[in-house]
């Protein structure tokens, strides 16, 4: 069965009206658990599991794809108003999403938010249709690859650093050092767990990332004296037609950035997205913007996750490979319902796969229709007096953590790095950063020792392979590039000072640095 | 360490004028760092850095604890030039903000210590009470009713409808209701 008859015989399966309420559910019971601090697409599919038990082959995975992709949304809406990522790829949307909520544009946000994930998905289901073939890639990646992924990954530090360059690298330092404790990614062996056997899987990274995000900055609010108004501004819901205008490349290159890392075997969701948002800003004619409410830091990241969790999907179909917990999670669905993904499922099961496939199709125009009318709704909580969305958000978020494992433990943790984070903030350290290498850090080390190990100490194992030879020099190059671009930023700036003055007159109420202004600061 | 940070704090923040107190928080945080940094190193050379001509459990603990005392020591040399730029979330808390706080990390602790005993319910409850009244001029009545109701509704949302078990009460009150 050739793509197209496929899909229109896909198309015919969801578009009854049975189907049609089961992805409007899916979608609506994913959104609402997504909106939890700590419950993202993962746990939200963990949770929501059992729901379809009793639904059949088609109709569970097709209510299982549209809980993933409605709780994605669910985690940028946290992401946006609360500043509490839902889940590790929404970390890089909180940069802006919530500084525009501060400035009264929650609504644009997530709108903006709404459509990049919209049109992530729909090309990213496009290229599911059309470049299947290229999951085969996906089996091309062994450790020296992954490891020349990581150390790109390292390279994006830079473009998160606010100011200081110095504190960014602390951030990222701290990041690698969170994801220390636990079992040692090769031997086993427990390593900084203190001898606690909570440790020996390591500190939950959604715990973590509610703390340093989420509860840093209710600290960071509710240590002065805050108004009993509402809680942020309220201003349009639609975005304008510059938000469009400016969205739509970022929409464009997150879609492409995330359906290539969405094919990587055990690819970090955040990475991807901060990716996205650091070539938004290197790309932007307004980089100062960034950080404080640029609509660009919003759209590209969006957008770069919903690609990615669509073509994520595809070495699942295409070779039974899940790339992450969601998709070892719809593996687990396959397989209750007596299904086998891989190349014979589209062979022996051809009505199923393309109605799952068609099923994604139609369910992102559902949570689009859903989604930009709810954002009316969402916005209603900005509405609330801050002190009461304190203690609720507060609460929320200790049931949350509580929740991950049943565990006093992670409520712990949470609280640690809530404080860890409020006090770097005092000190300008940028929290991103850590986010980002708390993820990258344990790849980087099992991929980098088992490479060793492959090739028994050889380091020249980095460049056995064409692809991870390319792989290295082009992540050593972006992170050489990183490293010296602030200082060719300060020639640059530097050199502007001391070039000659132009010939248009300077009014005489200005007047223009000179060396001896320089040395007195 | 409040008094100190008072004692050394500079009011105005206006260019060319370095607040000592954030000089100090910045000098404070690398020297805090930079001796995490060596703990791990230490650390790192107990579990062992190479086995058999390859990286052993401590090599890569190495490398984060050396990153981790140069930049923790950089941050402590080089303080001064850092904290010409200061930002938006590096003010001094404010006495009032302070005293939330710490109300708000008793009540935290108390949610803790009575979840399992008392339950979720209860412990909920009692933890929005006292938040609630801390950070907000709201009614006793008001905060009594977004505490019970917002309890309640994730209870029986996370346990009954997502299959989350919370803690149930060991009180007979609350157990013979259910909570």
């Amino acid at each position: 069965m050739n793509p197209i008859d496929g899909l229109l015989t896909g198309f015919a399966t969801v578009l009854t009206p049975g189907n049609l309420l089961l992805a409007f559910l899916g979608c609506i019971l994913g959104m609402l658990v997504g909106i939890l601090p700590g419950f993202g697409p993962a746990a939200a599919s963990a949770i929501l599991l059992p729901v379809t038990f009793a639904l059949g082959p088609t109709g569970a995975i097709i209510v299982l794809a549209a809980i993933l992709y409605g709780a994605s949304y669910g985690g940028t809406v946290t992401a946006v108003l609360l500043n509490v990522p839902g889940e590790a790829s929404s970390v890089a949307t909180t940069l802006d999403g919530y500084q525009m909520a501060l400035k009264g544009r929650a609504g644009p946000a997530l709108s903006i938010a709404a459509m990049g994930s919209f049109v992530g998905c729909i090309v990213g289901l496009i290229g599911f249709v059309i470049a299947t073939p290229l999951s085969k890639f996906a089996l091309l990646f062994g450790p020296p690859e992954l490891f020349a992924v990581t150390i790109f990954g390292l390279s994006i530090v830079t473009g998160l650093a606010g100011k200081s360059l110095r504190k960014a690298l602390i951030s990222a330092a701290i990041g690698l050092m969170v994801a220390l404790p636990g079992l040692d990614p090769v031997s086993g062996a427990p390593r900084f767990t203190f001898q606690s056997p909570e440790l020996f899987d390591g500190l939950s990274f959604v715990a973590v990332v509610m703390g340093l995000f989420g509860i840093s900055e209710l600290l960071s609010t509710i240590d002065h004296n805050i108004k009993s108004g509402r809680a942020l501004p309220v201003g349009k819901i639609l975005p304008t037609a510059s938000d469009l205008k400016r969205s739509a490349g970022p929409i464009g290159r997150g879609t492409l950035i995330g359906f290539a890392m969405g094919l990587l075997p055990g690819s970090p969701g955040a990475a991807a997205s901060f990716l996205s948002y650091v070539t938004e800003k290197r790309l932007s004619k307004r980089p100062d913007e960034f950080g404080k409410g640029a609509v660009e830091g919003v759209a590209g990241p969006e957008t770069t996750n919903n690609s990615m969790a669509i073509s994520g999907m595809i070495p699942l179909f295409a070779l039974g490979l899940p790339t992450s917990a969601t998709t070892a999670i719809m593996l687990g669905a396959f397989t209750i319902n007596g299904l086998v993904p891989g190349p014979l499922l589209f062979d022996e099961h051809p009505e199923v796969a393309w109605a799952i496939i068609a099923s994604m199709f139609v369910g992102n125009v559902i949570l689009l229709f859903l989604n930009i009318p709810l954002v009316r709704v969402w916005v209603l909580f900005l509405r609330l007096p801050y002190p009461v969305l304190y203690g609720v958000v507060l609460g929320f978020m200790l049931l949350g953590a509580y929740s991950l494992e049943n565990s006093i433990f992670n409520v712990g943790v949470m609280l640690a790095f809530g404080v860890l984070g409020y006090l770097l903030r005092k000190i300008d350290v940028p929290l991103a950063p850590m986010a980002l290498t708390i993820v990258l850090g344990q790849l980087m080390e099992r991929s980098f020792r088992q490479s060793l190990a492959m090739s028994e100490g050889s380091p020249t194992v980095f460049f056995s392979t064409p692809l991870a030879t390319v792989l290295l020099i082009i992540a050593l190059l972006a992170l050489l590039y990183s490293g010296i671009r602030p200082a060719l930023a300060r020639r640059t700036r530097f050199a502007r000072i001391l070039a000659p003055k132009s010939e248009v007159p300077v009014p005489a109420n200005i007047s223009t640095p000179t060396s001896t202004d320089r040395n007195q600061k | 360490m409040t008094t100190l940070i008072k004692e050394h704090a500079v009011e105005q923040i206006s260019a060319g004028t370095i607040s000592k107190g954030y000089l100090l928080a910045n000098r404070i945080g690398g020297g805090v760092i930079a001796g995490i940094g060596l703990y791990i190193i230490q650390q790192a050379l107990s579990y062992g850095v190479l086995r058999d001509g390859l990286p052993a459990d401590g090599f890569y603990p190495l490398i984060v604890g050396s990153l981790l005392t140069l930049l923790g020591l950089s941050l402590l040399v080089s303080a001064k030039s850092e904290a010409q730029e200061r930002g938006e979330d590096s003010y001094v808390p404010e006495r009032s903000g302070m005293i939330k706080l710490a109300i708000s990390a008793v009540a935290i602790a108390g949610f803790l210590l009575l979840l399992q005993p008392v339950g979720y319910v209860g412990s909920m409850v009692l933890f929005l009470i006292v938040v609630l009244k801390a950070a907000s001029n709201l009614r006793i009545l008001t905060i009594l009713l977004i505490a019970v109701g917002f309890t309640l509704a994730t209870f029986y949302g996370f346990s009954k409808a997502l299959g989350v078990p919370l803690p149930l009460s060991h009180l007979i009150p609350l157990a013979a209701l259910g909570f």
